[in-house]
């Protein structure tokens, strides 16, 4: 009798073990999802490793500073601290140096390159900091955080243009070009006027900082006409 | 000597009076921020601990908003490597890159406005904490195909909104510390719909494709109309 059992449980077990694989093969059988591969010449493709490595790494180290910009956005907008003209300057920063991520991915595509290991492009990018004494500090930081950027960008034109032997000595003129005549021209305008926020806030922090900040943010709030607009009003 | 003891009893007595009432006076002060403010303008510095946003359930639904906006973050790093995985030469899907990186985009820009949100309720952004959360839907390999990117989008999707219900839930509930009318309709207000609509595009596009994509014969030609179209109603 227990044998019998047995029996008749094995045979099930085989039996829904066949239906099972039946059913799952079908399922492969029937869509067509992957299309098949196309060979394609590769002789375009020209950008060598450790210029390839750098730019990868550029990616990250720009939405490490979205992310900070991102803090500092944050950190402006609480309700204790009321700065919602320089919240609003770093929330814009922070969609900003996400788009200069974006800019270097898309270039990458340009050039043939990103076709697998995707995810090692964004490593859970964190910020810096998350909170900031006064906004002059955080704009000390800001502009900080543009000369590393900066650094790491010529660095990338310095490689990319003398790759050595690991990259076969091939001189990317078209990246270095990019890199210096359009990327780095709008890190130097960045600074820039960075480096003009902190002179005059700093200049008019020296008698009653408390006023000095609450008028600056205003103006970062307002645009350039925030006075006249406010006397109008 | 009895009329030491009766000053000494007399001393004591009016100083625990004094102190019970500083005491007294001091709990209910602290309550409010009215009072923390008149202090502050005396000569004597005061802290003012209630002169905040805060009030409703907020403090306890806090850590909640603050994993939703890790959350959409981290959901938009995800979408926008989906976009770039069909954005190189081998897939050259324009469409399908398109479609996820405005899910991208609509994730970050949705990140910034409830970190709006938080500090207008009188809350703070904490980037590290992230709940942990193991059925949750992730991505360990970018190098899928068009429909498995839609399955995996619709599967993301649902955990933000699921995430989003799940502060709905703890907002309504009635319960003194975590009952906050505000934050349950600005979850029903700011997400709800959207999500709702997103789901049910991503959906009709997954079973659309699938349909398509049974002719052996047909699929590469399906795949390229399907995305040349996907790419128009963006």
């Amino acid at each position: 009798m227990k044998s019998k059992m047995k029996f008749l449980l094995n045979s099930f077990a085989i039996i829904f073990i066949i239906i099972v694989c039946l059913k799952n093969t079908n399922v492969e059988a029937k869509l067509q999802c992957k299309a098949p591969p196309v060979e394609i010449p590769k002789d375009w493709i020209t950008m060598v490793d450790p210029c390839i490595k750098k730019m990868q790494n550029q990616v990250q180290q720009e939405l490490i500073a979205a992310m900070t910009y991102l803090a500092m956005g944050a950190h402006f907008s609480k309700d204790t601290v009321n700065r919602q003209g320089f919240a609003k300057f770093f929330f814009d920063s922070a969609s900003e140096e996400r788009e200069h991520a974006i800019k270097l991915i898309h270039y990458l595509l340009m050039r043939g390159e990103l076709t697998s290991d995707v995810a090692q492009l964004i490593r859970d990018p964190f910020p810096l900091a998350e909170s900031w004494i006064d906004g002059l500090t955080a704009l000390k930081e800001a502009l900080q955080l543009e000369a590393n950027v900066t650094k790491k960008l010529r660095d990338i034109a310095s490689t990319c243009e003398n790759p050595g032997k690991d990259g076969d000595n091939f001189n990317d003129y078209h990246l270095v070009d990019w890199i210096t005549g359009e990327y780095l021209e709008e890190q130097y305008k960045g600074q820039r006027q960075l480096a003009g926020h902190i002179t005059t806030l700093g200049k008019m922090m020296h008698t009653n900082p408390a006023l000095a900040e609450y008028l600056y943010d205003k103006k970062l709030l307002f645009g350039k006409d925030f006075i006249s607009d406010s006397v109008a009003a | 000597m009895k009329s030491y003891v009766k000053f000494d009893i007399k001393m004591y007595s009016s100083i625990i009076v004094i102190v019970l009432s500083a005491f007294i006076s001091n709990i209910f002060a602290a309550e409010y921020c009215y009072s923390e403010v008149v202090g502050a303008c005396s000569p004597v510095d005061n802290v003012m601990e209630n002169c905040n946003a805060k009030y409703g359930g907020i403090d306890d639904t806090m850590k909640e908003l603050q994993n939703y906006v890790n959350l959409q973050i981290n959901r938009n790093w995800q979408f926008l490597l989906l976009s770039v995985h069909f954005a190189n030469y081998e897939t050259n899907r324009p469409g399908f890159t398109e479609l996820h990186k405005s899910y991208a985009d609509t994730l970050w820009n949705d990140a910034i406005d409830e970190i709006k949100h938080i500090t207008k309720r009188g809350g703070h952004m904490d980037f590290f904490y992230k709940k942990k959360n193991p059925n949750q839907a992730e991505i360990d390999n970018y190098d899928v195909t068009e429909l498995a990117s839609l399955g995996k989008a619709i599967d993301l999707w649902k955990s933000v909104a699921e995430e989003g219900h799940y502060i709905h839930r703890e907002s309504t509930r009635r319960h003194d510390k975590l009952h906050d009318p505000e934050v349950a309709s600005h979850i029903e207000n700011k997400y709800v719909h959207k999500h709702a609509d997103i789901i049910r595009d991503l959906s009709g596009n997954i079973n659309e494709l699938k349909v398509m994509l049974n002719k052996i014969e047909d699929s590469n030609v399906a795949l390229f109309l399907f995305d040349n179209f996907l790419k128009k109603m963006k």
